[in-house]
This record gives C-alpha cells, structure tokens and sequence, in this order.
C-alpha cells in the first residue's frame, strides 16, 4: 500500500523516486565556519505550547513490541545505495528533526528545536535547539551536527544522487550561528507554511563519523549503529533473522508536551515473516502484537476467528483525515486515441467503480473525485466523481466519431477498435479489474488487462509506454502540481507527468502558484489548478481509504482516542510526530494468556472511531 | 501413411483389454468433446430466442445488442434478463438458456451480499462463484480448454522439434551429434523458471508467447531418447537397405526409422500432456501465466488457498485436477503396457 505522509515522513517520501534521478552533480564541501552568519536584529522567535497533547500521561513503560518485516534490510545505513529500502520505514524514524508536525492540529510543534523564526527573505529560517537534547551516547546535539548533515547529503561518499539532487534543487544551505542556533535556507521563496517543512533538516552524529567523512562510507557504515536522537536506539541485529530497537533509559524529551506519556515499550522486535499467511498465523499465536486488517476479507471473514470473538484480540476501525493517495488510472495523452478528451471523458463514464465498491470490497472504500483529496483547505471538494454513465459515454465517444459498434460489441471506427492496454501490478486488482472489463464492455470499450511485476508496472510508465496505468501516489501535505501536470516534464521519460499533460494554460497556473507566497492566494490557484485537471480528465480516480484498520491483542491500551488525525496504525511505535501512543499493560497480558490456557472469554471488542472522519 | 499392421492392432487390443486406461480414454475424449463445444453448455449467451416470429441463436458469431429484443441497450443482451422480461410478458416469445448460464468472465454480484458465493442450483452456480462472483464450473471448464489446448500445442511443437534434432543426432552421428549434445547440455541447464519469470513480468504473455518460451525449453527432453532409439535402428538391415536404394537422408530418418521407434515416443505423450497443464497451472498460480482475466485453473488455485473459508472454490479445482491427471496418467499407463515389447518375445533356451 502506500504511505500516508507527514512533516517528518516527507524526505522519506521524495526517496520513493529517487532511483530515477539521473547522477551528475559534484558535491560542495566546505568548511563549515565559512558559513557562520549571524541572526537578523529583528528576528521574531515563535513555539507552540498550547495545542492539545494526544497522549495518554497514565501510560505505564515496559514491554516488548513484536513487528514483522518481510525481508532482512540490506544495511542499517540512512544514505547511499540500499538504503532506500522498506526498513527505511524503521530507521527514519529514529533520528529527529527540527520540528514536528501536531498530527491533529497540523500546526509545527518542537521537536529538537524549541524556537523557530523566518527570515524576512522568505527563505530562511532560523531555530532555537533544545539546550538539553543529547545523543543516545550522552553527546549533545549541536548545530554542528546540522552543518554536517548538509555536507554529509551533498557528498560523493554517500553515493546517494537522490540526496544530491534535492540538497541542489531544494536547499541551498546550512549553516551555524552559535552551537544553539541553526539557519537553514531554500533555493527558493515558499510560503511560511510551505517552508518549514523544506527547511526541517534532521541532524547527524558528526563525533560518530570522527568528525569527517570517511571515504569508505558505503562500505564502513553497512552494519556500524550510530547514535541516535530519538527515543529508541539500535540494540541488537542478528542478520538474516531479526532486529531490536530498546527504549533510551533517560530521553530529553521524555517530560516534553507533546512528548510525555509516548513512546512507552521498552523493546521493539522485528521478526523476519517472509510470508502473509505465516505472519497472520504468527499473530493468532501472539507471536506478533498487531495485524493490519484493512482489506475487508481480513476485517469481515478472517477477522472473525476464536481470538477476536473471545476477546483476546481487539479490532480497531479508524478514520482518519489527510492526503488521500492519488490511485487511479492514468491516461497517456500521447496514445493517438487518448489525446482526444472526448475519448477520456467517456473512458472516465464507462469505468464503473461504484461497482466495484460497492459489490467487491463491501462500500467501505471511497469513491475518489480527483487526485487531490484531504488537503484540508487546499482539495476543492466542489469536484465530484464521475459516474458510470452510458448515456454519457455514448455522447462523448460519438462526440470522438466513434459510434459504430463492432460484431463483439466493441466500437469501431475505420477499422481500429476502441481498446487500450491497462498496465499494473499487484494481483489484488485481478477481480477489480475484470469487472470493469466487462462493465466497459458495455460502453463498448474493450480493456485489455497487462498484469506485470510492480516495478516492472512502474518503469512502463515512467518510461511514459503505457497506454492507461493503474498506480498510487504518495503523497505530501501540500499538493504538488508541477511534478505531475507541468508540460516541462511532459514528453520525457522518467518523471512524474506520466499523462503527459501539455495544457499551456495549465503550466501558467501551476507557475503562478509556485511563486505565490499569500496562502488565500495560492488556495485559490490550487482550486483553480485541480479544476482545470479535472476538466481535462487526464486521470480516472478509484478508490481511497480514509481509515486504518488494525487488530492488536488485548494488552495493548491506547489512548481515549486511539489515534491522530495524520495516522496511519494504531500500534505505530517510532514516528517522532504521531507514534508511540500505546502501551502495554502487563497485568492484563498475563490475565489474558491465562484465559486462553483456562478457556476463559472476555466480551468481543470492536471499535470504530469516527473522531476524526471528513465528512460524518 | 502407417496402416495398421497386425502387431499395432495386437498392442490395440490390449490396450482396450486394460479397463481402467480404456476408460479413461472414453472418458477424457468426451471431456475433450465436451469442452470444445462448451459454448452450447456454459454460456451468458442464448441458445436459441424466438422473438416477434424470428429466430436467433446467438450462441456463436457477433453478439445480439439489447434492442435487438425490445430493450432499451446497444451492448450484448442478458439473456438471462430477457428470459424473465418474455416470461412477464406473456408472450409468444422465447429463449432457451444453456444449462449454466453464466460465461467465465461475467460477475453475478448482489447488493449486500459479498462474493465468493455458495454453489447454488437456485442460481445454477453448481460449485458456487470465486472471490469476483464468476462462476466456478464456468471456469473450470473453459480452463481445462484452454489448459488442454496449451498442452497439445507444447506437445506438438516440442516433439516435432524434440524428435527431428534427436533424430537426426541418432542418425548422423559424429561431430554433429557431439555438438550438439554439448549445446544440448548448456541450454537445459538455464534455469527455466526463471527465464519465464522475468519474461512474463517484462512482457504480458499471451497465450502464443508462453508455449513459444515452454516450447524454447521443453524439446530438449526427447531429443536423448530419440537420440539413443535412432542409433539403434540406424545399425539394422532395413536401413542399410534404404540407404542402397539411394533413398535421401530425410526419407530414411522419417520414413523408416521413425514408425520404428515411435512406440518410445507413444508412451510418453499422456506424460507430456499432465506436464504442459501441470506447468500451465502452477505457472497461472505463481502468477506468471495467462493474463487475467482468462480462466485458469491455477488462477482458481490460487484464489482457493488463498480463502480457504470458501472451501468450494479449492475443493472444486483439486477435484478437477486429481480426475483429469489420473486419467491421463491412467491412459499413459496403459499405452506403456500395450507398447511392452515383453509381451511379444518368447524366451527359448
């Protein structure tokens, strides 16, 4: 599936693509004193104390987290190549950065900064650091170890051009004002609430690496743990079989707001389960604390075994509301037939997805309007899907001159057949799938189904030779429309506009909106943007889930309201923002195993929690 | 060109002597039958609609668009709908509708129930739908199709390839058949699995294209049998014989050796064919054959593992594949022993 994102998450997502960034960029190293600057007069300083905390300041510590990962990581490096793997997901997680992001509130919280400023340039900010923050190996954090974290990502060593090219593109700087105080500066100007989240750099333990970087890092630092900010560290790595994180005794932001009462295990178990079906089977037997059970035939059919209907294990429904990932089926513009909006507004008709909803998956999942939901103020909710419409199809299909119908029932026009290639990966979608097939039959269009390998599904169309694709987006806080629908990246392998969308007056709204920095302003614009693509129909959304279901054992508490806004699994142990709210609760853990043994019930708990749903 | 000479009709006879193979040979051969015209079976499609005094059978040819009957749509007709529409009607109109009226691509879905679906003889789903609400005995049936099919085809090419090369090693000799072995050698050792793994996830393989990569691998196994029997058969009079004659290489090897080692080759076709469906399956289970959505068995396989809560849909399946093999293998087993040279000579001291 695909990530939800976050402040804190959002790095990690840029590297989702960073494979496909081309090398060819010499790193900048200089000397970091050369950078030492000092703070504007006028520098107004700003925090955040007041939101409300989300976690519960009763929890009680101890205990043993068991995850599963479904393959051993490649190395426990943050840079450089294999790292980008899924237990990057894991390893992110345990180094801080600058601010937090208040997964409720969505308004920036301290994180290893206490203070924060914004320059008048409108691209520099300045931050306070906790005077008490410190590595897991008792050395502080200074501002040092920010300056280093930019030389580090600028250099050839790490042999990570997805970090080269951001830190080229993204950030331009840096630097140190005394060891308490950090500037970070953009390459360009960005709104105030855009340009946090550019400006969040996260630390590196420079004493670790002998205060250089060493030439040998890709090789050195495979297996070496570094010392690191958050409230875990690495404890312990058998390769091939496992891999545990353990609570830091001490943690500067233990009696933190925002931070008390979290984070609460003492011990993080990532157990390698290389099948779904052993690690489901592994949870029955609370070898396991937690299983996700979002797919309805978890949730309904297998969701109803002995240990749920005893009680020993809860389910939890939560609603959640932030950026729904972009899924969809994405129409290349430069297929003959596809380049007319006729033909794609009637495709749009003739996929039949409320069906799919509503007969396959059981009406939980939601039927997407555009790719740009739960943005908050910035989705023009005034878009709606479009249906499943004949009547509509057959006008716009007879608008594109297709109107004969062949001996199978599909449309012909001088001896061509109405019929496109869909490419995708992921065997889940076979059944989805075939019923738009024969639904799109009867619009008199013929789909054909390519199933391929995932990464094989996206590098067709990243190579832009797809004619429709089925793909998900990651997504960030705020839309981002030029990667995806600016003609500059239209036409050319390996970028995002895999609808080669060319619309100049798209491209002047979408530029317009980059160099806008009064948010009503770029609010508006964005509007405007999201109608103008959905009018041009480059995209056939499906379906969003605007909810986590998760079932965990019963010793597991959570807070009142067992979760956030921004979540995405209710036993989410590590994010710096919105993890580690549960805890465990021993007594209970040893009355429940002696129930299984004596045969003893509790009543059955379900939970359905709509604290946070868009529209109830 | 090979008329049936008293020892052919001696190793007839005793093959039809061996119940159980003989059987399984009447049995499979109806299968066969039967799935080739299944369309007259199982079928969304109409066997026959008399509407306003005309007659239709839709059952082969271009589909029949909804206001053909009186309904209000371009696309195919439900037949099963108009079934139901003529009964309220009252009329003197009519459609007959094949035993199970459901393709192997349509989905019988119902509002606040969720597939798979129970076998129901209410709702003709005799083994009951998949995880999509297709029907099951529609799949299987179309699967066995195109699984037989894909089998035939792999035999024929792999023999016809397989036994030329063998052949001509067994015959020429020499350098010809050293080199040959050695390349031989080489190619069946590239990991075949592999090679159709990433194929089929660069590529969407189609129908052709899968028994062209089997085909790439699988002529390899009878070239060495080939290869032996042909040596063999060389050494003897009758081929001396045809050579003096001046009777061209090919002649010899295909007109002459050939039927004599075509027993060899007899007893191992019912094999290749439970081979080519068994890799068909397995292949469609991993999820590198056919693309969805064409039935297969593997597919359904794999659906049935998958949600053993619906026990149908993997009962059925197995089911369908433990009669289908054992028959097959039945058949084999009694081709091998009708072929038995044992059963002809005589031993005299």
């Amino acid at each position: 599936m695909t990530h939800k994102s976050n402040l804190s998450l959002r790095v990690r997502l840029f590297r989702g693509s960073k494979r496909f960034l081309a090398v060819g960029l010499l790193a900048v190293s200089m000397p970091s004193n050369l950078f030492s600057q000092t703070l504007p007069a006028n520098v107004k300083w700003l925090s955040n104390d007041s939101d409300p905390e989300y976690a519960d300041l009763n929890a009680k510590r101890g205990g043993t987290l068991n995850k599963e990962i479904d393959s051993f990581p490649a190395t426990l490096r943050s840079l450089g190549p294999d790292s980008n793997g899924a237990f990057a997901n894991y390893l992110n997680p345990l180094s801080l950065s600058l601010v937090g992001v208040h997964p409720n509130t969505l308004n920036i919280i301290p994180q290893l900064a206490t203070h924060w400023a914004y320059d008048a340039d409108g691209r520099t900010m300045y931050f306070k650091l906790n005077p008490k923050a410190e590595w897991s190996d008792g050395k502080p954090i200074t501002a040092d170890d920010f300056v280093f974290t930019m030389e580090f990502h600028k250099s050839k060593v790490a042999m990570d051009p997805f970090y080269q090219d951001f830190w080229k593109n993204e950030l331009e700087l840096v630097f140190k004002i005394d060891p308490q105080t950090v500037g970070v500066r953009a390459v360009t100007k960005k709104p105030q609430s855009d340009l946090y989240m550019k400006c969040n750099v996260s630390p590196t333990p420079k004493h670790a690496f002998g205060g250089k970087l060493p030439d040998e890092y890709v090789q050195a630092f495979n297996w070496k743990i570094l010392p690191t900010s958050a409230a875990y560290e690495i404890s312990e790595v058998k390769k091939g079989k496992y891999v545990t994180f353990k609570r830091r005794k001490s943690w500067f932001l233990d009696d933190a707001r925002y931070y008390r009462g979290r984070f609460n295990v003492e011990k993080i178990q990532f157990d390698i389960v290389r099948d779904k079906n052993v690690a489901w089977e592994m949870f029955k037997k609370a070898q396991l604390s937690n299983f996700f059970v979002t797919p309805p035939t978890y949730w309904h059919d297998k969701g109803n075994e002995d240990i749920f209907k005893n009680g020993y294990v809860h389910k939890l429904w939560f609603y959640t509301d932030s950026p729904e990932s972009a899924v969809g089926f994405w129409l290349n513009t430069e297929h003959p037939l596809l380049a007319d909006l006729n033909i794609r507004l009637g495709l749009a008709h003739s996929f039949n997805i409320p069906e799919v909803i509503n007969k396959l998956i059981r009406g939980e999942y939601e039927h997407l309007a555009q790719a740009f939901v739960g943005y908050g103020k910035y989705t023009d909710t005034s878009i709606k899907p479009r249906k499943f419409d004949l009547k509509l199809a057959d006008e716009y299909f007879t608008k594109a001159g297709w109107t004969q119908r062949g001996g199978d029932g599909i449309r012909v026009k001088d001896g061509k057949r109405l019929s496109f290639n869909i490419s995708y990966g992921g065997e889940i979608m076979n059944g989805r799938l075939a019923l738009l097939k024969e639904e799109a039959k009867k619009a008199g269009v013929e789909l054909n189904l390519q199933l391929m390998d995932g990464v094989a599904a996206f590098k067709l169309m990243r190579e832009k030779k797809h004619e429709i694709a089925y793909s998900a987006w990651t997504t960030n806080l705020r839309p981002n429309f030029h990667q995806g629908y600016h003609s500059e990246n239209a036409g050319k392998p390996q970028t995002n506009n895999v609808s080669n969308t060319k619309d100049p007056e798209l491209d002047k709204l979408i530029d317009k909106e980059r160099t806008t920095f009064d948010e009503p302003e770029r609010i508006k614009l964005s509007k405007e943007i999201q109608r103008r693509i959905h009018d041009g129909a480059y995209l056939i959304p499906s379906f969003g889930t605007p909810f986590y279901r998760d079932a965990y054992w019963r010793w597991f508490k959570l807070p009142k309201v067992p979760g956030v806004k921004l979540g995405d699994s209710s036993l989410e142990a590590l994010d710096p923002s919105q993890g580690g709210l549960f805890w465990i609760d021993e007594d209970v853990r040893k009355e429940t195993l002696e129930a299984i043994k004596s045969g003893k019930k509790f009543p059955e708990v379900v939970i359905i929690d709509k604290t946070f749903k868009a529209n109830k | 060109m090979f008329s049936l000479d008293p020892i052919t009709k001696k190793k007839f006879a005793r093959f039809r002597s061996i119940r159980r193979g003989w059987w399984s040979l009447i049995c499979f051969t109806l299968l066969l039958i039967l799935s080739f015209g299944a369309e007259l079976l199982i079928s969304n499609r109409a066997l026959f609609v008399k509407y306003e005094g005309k007659f239709y059978f839709p059952t082969y040819g271009s589909i029949y668009p909804g206001k053909t009957f009186g309904l209000d749509y371009d696309y195919e007709t439900n037949y099963r709908d108009l079934k139901k529409v003529f009964l309220d009607q009252s009329s003197n109109n009519f459609v007959l509708l094949p035993i199970v009226p459901w393709s192997a691509y349509e989905s019988d879905l119902k509002d606040g129930q969720y597939p798979p679906f129970a076998p129901s003889i209410d709702q003709r789903h005799f083994l009951g739908t998949d995880t999509t609400g297709r029907d099951i005995l529609a799949r299987l049936v179309y699967g066995f199709r195109t699984a037989i099919s894909f089998s035939m085809l792999l035999l024929i090419a792999t023999y016809s390839i397989g036994v030329s090369v063998g052949c001509a090693m067994g015959y020429f000799g020499g350098k010809f058949d050293i080199i040959l072995q050695r390349i031989i050698e080489i190619w069946s050792n590239v990991p075949f699995l592999y090679v159709i793994m990433i194929v089929s996830s660069i590529i969407v393989p189609r129908f052709g294209i899968l028994v062209a990569i089997m085909v790439f691998f699988d002529w390899i196994g009878m070239t060495w049998y080939m290869r032996t029997s042909t040596y063999k058969e060389k050494a003897r009079e009758y081929t001396s014989a045809a050579k003096a004659l001046g009777a061209s290489h090919f002649r010899i090897i295909f007109n002459h050796i050939l039927p004599n080692v075509l027993s060899v080759l007899v007893t191992f076709i019912p094999f290749s064919v439970t081979g080519g469906i068994v890799s068909l399956t397995s292949l469609d289970y991993l999820g590198f054959g056919l693309p969805p959505p064409t039935p297969s068995w593997g597919e359904l396989l794999a659906q049935g593992t998958a949600n053993l809560q619906a026990l149908w849909i993997v009962t059925s399946v197995t089911v369908a594949m433990i009669v289908v093999l054992t028959m097959v293998t039945f058949i084999g087993e009694a081709i091998r022993e009708a072929f038995d040279p044992k059963q002809y000579s005589t031993f005299e001291s």
